[in-house]
């Protein structure tokens, strides 16, 4: 069953292009992460082989660089998109003041939570996909790296370097 | 009973209400007069919990908190709705938030008004939407009905309409806290005039009062705050050099 969106939102908001916005941005985002994290890993990769005629083969002790490294700034968008679905808050709240003061029916009805569930929880839910989104093209990026290098040129333990400050 | 005790109410160093002392009874229609930025919109909204104040205002004996609320409706020319929501999903919005609403009054409203239930109101006139506010606050369910200038942008008869309206339908429990500028119009509809001035309550009358003493309302509103009849002439005067 499809859920009703429209019961955590600003009664008589455009749902739709706050939709379309979300997914347009993460759409844009994922390509954007995704694009920027193949051109380092590419990069990084073809440093790991030397050519001669038509054989490709690796360098004699070559190691590629920490995921960490490859990784770089690409799941930053991520977070920034996260962001930008926080600004939704204040769209969210200025609508009861837009055309008409519908902020006085908000403050008089008597859940006083109405307001704020209504003016909250789409753009978290949405900053909380950004975040999520984000870990899955981690996961799939620490994929593309363990699976498509030599496994010989993969330095031990990427995965806790991650999280290593 | 709504009941109003040592209402201060200031906007930083500017003094909007100064010791407001008011009680109404419920089934009253009280007028509430006074010149433009004399506090009676600020008045309405501290009653509606709006506002920060100092003093208590108790409905019913109780402090006005989310459990009573809902026995105070608001009807502003401001307007309350939801502009891209049409009156059926308005209708449901009430249904769900406001358990006494009224549905019965509400369609019967709609239909006297002629509104169209399905189009969004941020297209109604603004007459419609006027009319849309008051109905929504009349239907809410509640006992205590506030309107803060409900008929700016009406034309009279679409306002004379209305008020005989609400005479007939106005239940014994009912309380409507009516401001306006139209005094003279609504002088046959309200039961007492409470006179605001400068954040001050002034006087506060039955017009029942007034009529045994042969007075109208309008003569009392400008006895009372000292309006000069001679104003025009003498500002005419003063602008064409014309002696009338």
């Amino acid at each position: 069953m499809k859920p009703d969106l429209s019961r955590y939102a600003p009664p008589g908001i455009n749902i739709k292009s706050e939709i379309n916005f979300f997914t347009g941005l993460l759409s844009c985002v994922s390509v954007f992460s995704f694009a920027y994290f193949l051109n380092r890993y590419l990069s990084c990769r073809s440093s790991l082989f030397v050519q001669s005629l038509n054989t490709k083969t690796v360098f004699p002790g070559a190691q590629i660089e920490n995921f960490r490294y490859v990784l770089g700034t690409s799941l930053y968008v991520f977070a920034a998109a996260a962001v930008c679905m926080l600004f939704l808050i204040i769209i969210h709240y200025s609508y009861h003041y837009k055309d008409s003061r519908s902020i006085y029916l908000m403050k008089r009805l008597p859940n006083p939570g109405e307001l704020h569930r209504r003016c909250l929880t789409l753009p978290i839910l949405a900053a909380l996909i950004c975040l999520a989104a984000g870990f899955i093209a981690l996961v799939i990026y620490y994929a593309i790296y363990m699976n498509f290098t030599p496994g010989q040129c993969i330095p031990p333990n990427q995965w806790q370097k991650i999280w290593r400050f | 009973m709504l009941e109003i005790k040592n209402l201060n109410k200031s906007y930083g160093s500017k003094e909007a209400l100064t010791d407001v002392n008011l009680t109404i009874p419920r089934g009253e229609i009280v007028g509430l007069f006074g010149e433009n930025g004399a506090g009676k919109t600020t008045l309405m909204k501290c009653i509606l919990g709006f506002h920060r104040y100092s003093g208590t205002i108790t409905l019913d004996g109780s402090l006005i908190t989310p459990s009573n609320i809902t026995k105070i409706s608001f009807a502003t020319g401001e307007h309350s709705f939801f502009p891209g929501l049409t009156p059926k999903a308005h209708r449901d919005f009430y249904a769900e938030h406001f358990p006494d609403f009224s549905d019965t009054r509400f369609k019967g409203l709609m239909d006297f008004f002629e509104l169209p239930m399905n189009k969004a109101l941020k297209h109604f006139s603004v007459g419609q939407k006027n009319q849309f506010e008051v109905i929504m606050s009349l239907c809410q369910g509640a006992d205590y009905i506030i309107m803060d200038e409900p008929f700016a942008g009406n034309d009279v008869f679409n306002r004379e309409d209305f008020y005989k309206v609400l005479l007939g339908i106005m239940e014994p429990n009912e309380t409507i806290i009516l401001s306006t500028h139209l005094i003279e119009e609504v002088s046959d509809f309200i039961g007492r005039a409470v006179l605001i001035h400068k954040g001050r309550l002034i006087n506060d009358i039955y017009v029942s009062d007034l009529e045994e003493s042969g007075r109208s309302l309008i003569d009392f509103v400008k006895e009372i705050y000292n309006y000069r009849n001679d104003r025009v002439s003498k500002t005419l005067e003063t602008l064409t050099g014309i002696k009338e």
